[in-house]
């Protein structure tokens, strides 16, 4: 088993596992971060300032006619370096590995999958199965469409002309004039694609096969995965797999859950105990495992999230007091749901009605639609509703009494729609990096009025850096991020005195965050590091006993257990050991055990009721046992000689070994019977 | 013997002592038509099993105590309380027990030590019983109704749709059973015994009764106190009342704590469909009725939901999964697995994808046993396509000409595929006629629709977060003063049988108009107007006056069921080893288990109510294989030729404790034990003959090589010569060498007698032989000695 690690982010989880000769990834996720590089595009139709920013001019780099080169494609913005071009992504895939041999493709939750479509496109054979449950599926379509979407428009906005960026000279001459400080863009610039499309979508995703919770799905037949429950969002899961140890190939695992021989491997990603909307985190059969893959816990180490959450609605009500708006800018799908119930709440709670909450994004009827009709992957507590037939969510009930206002468009129009957030008005949309979406527009236009605030809850993007290019701006900012996922706390809880697993292996990050403890084997990982994971020895093979006969198992006191003796065919099919049990009885006799040692008074007593007399007895001395430290004195130890009829049967006695010399088959039948009787065990 | 034992006890426990006899005293002579023994090839670990079936019913005129039960108890008590007594192991072949209830087989009781039984029972027998029907059977009421047997003829051409008939009719003698046959309307109720877990599927409702006689007897189970022991878990496969009809009698009346399964929509929906129940069959004045409001309530709180697909724990070693069965929203099949056996309960399905929902699916599990239903086991119906056209042209034709029709449906199922059929038939024609749809549950029953989307068919579940087809554009909600409207229009009113409620009223009012037309979709109850309707009654009184139905009568169904190509492609698709047939009619079952036989190669039951049938189900026992045991086989048939492979026995020493089975090395055994393997070795010796030349060890290979594997002999020897006086047989199992005194010695072990004895008489004569032709002289004492060349 090896685990090749490609991300170097622990929040960006990407992992490729090798077993038993399959390759198993886990999630992939699009990396964002260097999103905030790029000027914030506007909607089509609006106005859009950052397009006449100076363009980035290379002083250095002169080679015809000694005039600076403009880049069109690069814009100063406070002495920063932006990129002016539609968003592009590049992916977490590397050359290192071939990514087409992937057999199988598991994924924890729809904020982990936004990169498939780029593997799907660029490794044409590439035949992976994608597991995924039914909200990951649904919502990372969402997902993906919105991005989709977003990208398309600035596409039509923007001219493109990439030429800068396969001219490794400018990079130098860049680097060379912007010598103070690092240009990041800089490092995956000629790794960047232009977004993926729609048709690309669908043809990954129909690749993807929805699972349930607890499901047992057969990936092959030495290994079993089932997605349990995470607790972070709708459908979120961790992966559990269960691998045969025993063989190097393939080898079937029975249904029987008894085995012995299968090594449990836990892909932990987003996780939460806190209660969400969600159902909740499920870690019962992940205890004692031998691997735990820890992954994505919460970026912050300490905060907790109710105490962020209390000061967000006190800041929300300040600003509102104000007669201001709160734009929020957030994710399309997960804590927005909790948000609209909590908020309304507070709002009843404080008496601030006629308070309008805006839900903008292309996709936020669907998402409202798809949260809804997802009653079997909510909490307990909004699973009873939903038994009782009201829906699990209170979007529908907050629209019908415009609470709450869905704009499904992927753009706003300077017009009409914008006047009606000049109103106080709580404002919940996207992309959380503020390059694009309608959050550009708004901010544009709310940023004059410092009565208005705009809360940061997400921490995917530094807020610092995502609010620079919208400088200079009078609206109040708050940073109050809420992460549900894990902290290092209670991972160590979790991990110490809960799940105890065998192995657990993180990013290095991490490891001085989590408690050592002797009995847990900690393997920490960077990027591309390729990880050989800790044999796990299984001492059985699990086969099958077909009996056929009756078997009589021998009790022995001393031990506590039963023995008996098993003559069969072994037979091994598929790696299926099965073993038949030989419904013959003479069989069996032939393949008498003998155990113990020869009572001599009763061997002789036996010998003379088959009618055998006139035995010359003999003590013998030791010289067999030499070696053995038994009491020489102890009569029965020693050996003995038996002669019979002068020489036609000569039995020796020792302690481990009887010979029995004789030439006549009938008599030699007589002593025998006379041994086995009543006196050697035999199994 | 623990069997002795137990039997003592079970009949101390036992009214009747004959119902626990040995199998060798004769069964009092009554025919043993029903029986479907599968008697062939059974196993025996320890205990020899019970070997006979319910014999009971056939035995006693009226229905059987079915007592054992409470031999189950005592059973139980062996297996979980120490026993004082030591026991060894008990083969009593003599002794067979009778149980036609809970026959649980301890067939691997390992009877060593008080603390190493194992409890594994049953391990190959599977025990079906089948609630369905008791002895006081429907017969009485119905055999002078002549409308209800035309009905029924009828409804055996067109099918049913809400409450399908169950199980066979019952009787104690079995030449009744055949007469009755298919003349009841069941309801589903299967217990099964399979590794010593008593499992409920379904506890249905029979609509026939207005007594308790309509819910299963459950004092066949157990005569008073709560079920809860008895039952380890009741899985419901659908919500329509005759698979769960009953479940609240069950839980709250005759007492039941244990889990029930149902999958998500099912569990939301049922409470509505036994609430409407509740209110129809409760006696407005006195109310009684078969439960309360508060019943259904405290009921439901005891249900588990289960999504598809998730593997859900009910035990150790006890799981059950539901895969979708397409019959109604949430109806699902379920796969059960004890210790080894596996057993797909099937429910209602229908296997061809319909307007919103999907079709049945499952996967290739090979199940042991496969229960399925069989209403329509005999007919391969039209297409829906054309029952659909049917429908359409009749209702497009009777609101061309101002007519109003009325659809009686019921508030779930149905319903809203013949909505969504009309909503989207009209969109496209662009006909304008009001749609109502009259159900005080609908709008609630719609919302369900749309919060379990992941139950409908792919075409919703990709398009609901658009468009959610649950929203009715032309279909409003019903309102009394729309029935005073002139005009055309389509009314669905709910229940679906006219007995009461807005389909009533609207029948009551539209019935006289010949314009009118009414569609029942579905099956009607014995005695409520809508059956009265279909036997072609035309004048009704209600409330004094006499009302004449004028007005055009049609019976379409759009029954959920697979028909016989559906059932057999499941059957195909599951590929068990054995198929029970249930929920259908002795003649439609009769030709589908032929078919089965026939075209499946599948072994396949078709029990009466209340038989019981068993299965065997030869699974071996897990164990825990020692690789060297492997290691040392693959070592020793290295260069073996495959038959020879094939025929290799293994000799492995089974260690039992803790309740797991460890098969490992002799070796490893005796060292892990601490047992002191003695050796038992047997010689051979002929002296040297000092007058004679040595015998050279080349020369008996040859002979050996003669004698042992020469002819047609199966097993071949190994023949190795180790060295100029060492001679090996079989990897060591013998040794002939030759002593430096020139003594001839051949030893063997205890396990190689016979080999070790034929070699000797061969070497015997050998050296006989040589020495008469060197010496000239005989000496032989063999006579039997065989001609060495």
């Amino acid at each position: 088993m090896r685990l090749y690690c490609l991300s170097d982010d622990p929040n960006l989880p990407c992992f490729i596992l090798t077993v038993n000769g399959r390759s198993i990834l886990f999630d992939f996720p699009l990396p964002m971060d260097h999103l905030l590089d790029y000027l914030p595009v506007p909607s089509p139709g609006c106005f859009n300032r950052f397009s006449s920013l100076p363009k980035y001019t290379l002083l250095s780099h002169n080679k015809e006619n000694n005039l600076p080169q403009q880049i069109d494609e690069l814009r100063i913005l406070h002495n920063q370096v932006y990129v002016s071009s539609p968003i592009e992504f590049y992916t977490l895939d590397s050359s290192q590995y071939d990514f087409s041999l992937i057999d199988i493709i598991l994924i924890s939750n729809y904020e982990t999958l936004l990169g498939l479509p780029y593997l799907f496109k660029k490794y044409e054979h590439l035949n992976a199965q994608i597991y995924l449950t039914e909200p990951t599926y649904r919502f990372g379509q969402q997902l993906m469409y919105e991005l989709v979407n977003y990208v398309e428009q600035q596409s039509k906005m923007i001219q493109v002309n990439n030429q800068w960026r396969s001219d490794l000279e400018i990079f130098d001459a860049i680097e060379e004039q912007q010598n103070e400080k690092k240009v990041k863009l800089l490092a995956y610039a000629q790794k960047l694609m232009p977004c993926y499309s729609i048709e690309d979508v669908d043809k990954c995703l129909s690749r993807a096969t929805v699972v349930h919770f607890n499901e047992q799905i057969d990936l092959y037949s030495s290994t079993r995965a089932s997605a349990i429950s995470s607790g972070y969002c709708l459908g979120g899961c961790n992966w559990q797999l269960d691998i045969n140890v025993n063989h190097n190939q393939t080898s079937k695992i029975e249904g029987s859950s008894s085995q012995t021989n299968l090594a449990r491997f836990i892909y932990m990603s987003s996780s939460t105990t806190l209660e969400t909307h969600s159902s909740k985190f499920m870690y019962d059969s992940f205890l004692n495992c031998d691997y735990l893959l820890l992954s994505n816990l919460s970026r912050l180490s300490s905060v907790d999230p109710s105490v962020n959450a209390s000061e967000l609605t006190s800041k929300i009500e300040t600003i509102l007091n104000d007669h201001g708006s709160v734009l929020l800018p957030c994710s399309s799908t997960g804590l927005i749901y909790d948000m609209f119930e909590f908020l309304t709440k507070f709002f009843e709670q404080i008496n601030l009605l006629s308070i309008h909450m805006y839900f903008i994004s292309p996709i936020s009827n669907a998402n409202l639609s798809i949260s809804n009709a997802m009653s079997e992957w909510v909490s307990e507590q909004r699973q009873t509703a939903s038994f009782s037939g009201t829906p699990p969510f209170k979007h529908n009930e907050l629209i019908k009494t415009k609470c709450l206002i869905t704009i499904p468009s992927d753009r706003l129009d300077d017009t009409e729609n914008l006047n009606s957030f000049e109103q106080r008005c709580v404002i919940f949309t996207g992309h959380t990096s503020l390059r694009f979406g309608p959050v550009v527009q708004l901010i544009e236009k709310l940023k004059s009025s410092s009565s208005n605030g705009i809360i940061f809850v997400d921490n995917q993007f530094s807020y610092i850096e995502a609010m620079k290019p919208f400088q200079p701006m009078n609206m109040k900012c708050f940073y109050l991020p809420i992460d549900t996922r894990l902290n290092f706390s209670q991972a160590n809880i979790l991990l110490n005195d809960k799940i105890r697993p065998k192995s657990v292996i993180l990013h290095e990050r991490y490891a001085n965050e989590i408690n050592k403890n002797d009995k847990m084997n900690l393997l920490t990982y960077r990027k591309y590091d390729n990880l050989k994971l800790p044999k796990v020895n299984r001492s059985f093979i699990n086969g099958q006993l077909n009996i056929k006969g009756e078997m009589k198992p021998k009790y022995i006191p001393s031990a506590n257990l039963a023995i008996a003796s098993v003559h069969g065919h072994l037979d091994m099919c598929d790696y299926v050991y099965e073993i038949n049990e030989l419904n013959d009885e003479n069989g069996k006799e032939k393949n008498l055990i003998t155990y113990g040692k020869i009572d001599i008074d009763k061997f002789l007593i036996n010998l003379s009721k088959s009618g055998l007399f006139g035995l010359e007895v003999k003590q013998l001395p030791d010289y067999d046992d030499l070696d053995d430290d038994v009491d020489g004195n102890d009569q029965s130890n020693r050996s003995v000689e038996i002669k019979y009829n002068h020489g036609a049967a000569k039995i020796l006695l020792r302690l481990k070994q009887t010979d029995i010399e004789c030439n006549d088959p009938v008599l030699m039948t007589k002593i025998r019977d006379a041994l086995l009787m009543d006196n050697i065990g035999t199994l | 013997y623990v069997l002795r034992r137990f039997v003592r006890e079970a009949q101390k426990y036992s009214p009747k002592p004959d119902e626990i006899r040995p199998s060798s005293q004769p069964i009092p002579s009554r025919p043993f038509t029903s029986i479907q023994s599968h008697e062939k090839g059974r196993r025996r670990l320890f205990v020899d099993s019970p070997k006979q079936l319910s014999v009971s019913e056939q035995s006693n005129q009226h229905h059987p105590p079915i007592t054992p039960r409470k031999a189950s108890g005592v059973i139980k008590q062996l297996f979980s309380s120490p026993s004082s007594s030591l026991k060894r192991s008990l083969p009593s072949p003599n002794h067979n027990i009778e149980m036609v209830w809970f026959e649980i087989l301890p067939s691997l009781v390992l009877t060593a030590g008080p603390l190493l039984l194992v409890a594994a029972p049953a391990m190959y027998i599977s025990n079906y019983f089948f609630l369905n029907g008791k002895a006081r059977g429907p017969k009485n009421i119905m055999k002078d109704d002549r409308d209800y047997y035309m009905y029924l003829r009828d409804r055996r051409i067109t099918g049913n749709e809400y409450y399908p008939r169950g199980v066979e009719a019952i009787d104690e003698r079995p030449t009744l059973v055949k007469l009755r046959a298919g003349q009841d309307v069941g309801r589903s109720c299967i217990l099964i015994t399979m590794g010593g877990k008593n499992i409920m599927l379904d506890c249905g409702l029979h609509m026939g009764f207005q007594d308790d006689r309509r819910f299963p007897d459950f004092t066949v189970i157990c005569k008073d106190g709560p079920l809860t022991p008895y039952i380890h878990c009741v899985i419901v496969s659908h919500f329509h009342l005759d698979h769960c009809g009953a479940l609240p009698y069950m839980t709250e009346v005759a007492g039941y704590n244990g889990p029930i399964y149902m999958t998500y929509p099912t569990k939301a929906v049922c409470p509505l469909l036994l609430e409407d129940f509740r209110k129809v069959t409760t006696d407005k004045t006195t109310q009684q009725g078969p439960y309360t409001a508060e019943d259904i309530k405290n009921c439901m709180k005891k249900v588990i939901p289960v999504s598809l697909g998730q593997t859900v724990k009910v035990d150790t070693d006890f799981e059950i999964k539901a895969y979708y069965a397409g019959h109604v929203l949430g109806a699902a099949m379920f796969h059960i697995r004890v210790g080894q056996q596996t057993l797909v309960y099937t429910g209602d399905f229908n296997t061809t994808a319909d307007r919103h929902l999907g079709s049945a699916h499952i996967d290739r599990c090979r199940p042991d046993v496969l229960i399925t239903e069989s209403t329509y086991g005999s007919t391969v119906r039209d297409s829906r396509r054309a029952r659909e056209r049917d429908f359409m042209s009749k209702v497009v034709d009777c609101v061309r000409h101002g007519g109003k029709v009325l659809v009686p449906v019921f508030a779930v199922g149905r319903a809203q595929e013949l909505c969504i059929l009309l909503e989207t038939y009209l969109e496209r024609m662009n006909l304008n006629v009001p749609i109502y749809f009259a159900s005080g549950l609908s709008e609630k029953v719609n919302t369900y629709y749309s919060l379990f989307v992941s139950w409908t068919n792919e075409k919703i579940q990709s398009t609901f977060h658009q468009k959610n087809i649950f929203d009715f554009k032309h279909i409003k909600p019903w309102d009394r003063s729309y029935a005073e409207q002139p005009g055309a229009m389509i009314v669905f009113a709910s229940p679906g049988m006219l007995h009461a409620g807005y389909s009533l009223h609207l029948f009551k009012k539209w019935a006289p108009d010949e314009k009118n037309m009414i569609i029942i979709p579905g099956y009607c109850v014995a005695n409520t107007v809508g059956s009265k309707l279909l036997l072609g009654q035309r004048r009704f009184m209600f409330d004094g006056k006499e009302i004449e139905a004028k007005m055009q009568v049609h019976y379409m169904s759009f029954s959920a069921h697979a028909d016989a190509k559906g059932i057999t492609n499941l059957i195909r698709q599951c590929q068990p080893r054995n198929v029970v047939l249930v929920h259908g009619e002795d003649l439609v079952m009769d030709f589908l288990r032929g078919r089965v036989i026939d075209e499946l190669k599948t072994p396949c039951f078709k029990p009466a109510n209340g038989e019981t049938i068993v299965i065997e189900t030869p699974h071996g026992v897990p164990v825990d294989i020692e690789p060297g045991l492997v290691q040392q086989l693959k070592e020793e048939t290295a260069d073996v030729s495959r038959p020879a492979k094939r025929a290799k026995s293994m000799q492995g020493t089974l260690i039992i404790k803790d309740g797991r089975l460890r098969l490992v090395r002799p070796s490893t055994a005796m060292s892990e034990l601490g047992l002191v393997h003695h050796l038992v070795q047997f010689h051979s010796r002929f002296p040297s003959l000092t007058n004679v030349r040595p015998i050279q060890l080349v020369a008996l290979v040859q002979l050996l090589e003669q004698e042992l594997n020469g002819g047609n002999n199966e097993s071949k020897h190994r023949i190795t010569l180790i060295s100029d006086n060492l001679l090996h047989i079989d990897n060591k199992q013998l040794r002939i060498s030759i002593e430096p005194n020139g003594d001839i010695d051949i030893a063997w072990t205890l396990n190689n007698e016979s080999l070790g004895q034929r070699v000797s008489s061969y070497i015997k004569s050998f050296i006989d032989q040589h020495m008469a032709t060197t010496n000239t002289t005989t000496i032989s004492d063999s006579a039997a000695s065989p001609d060495p060349m």
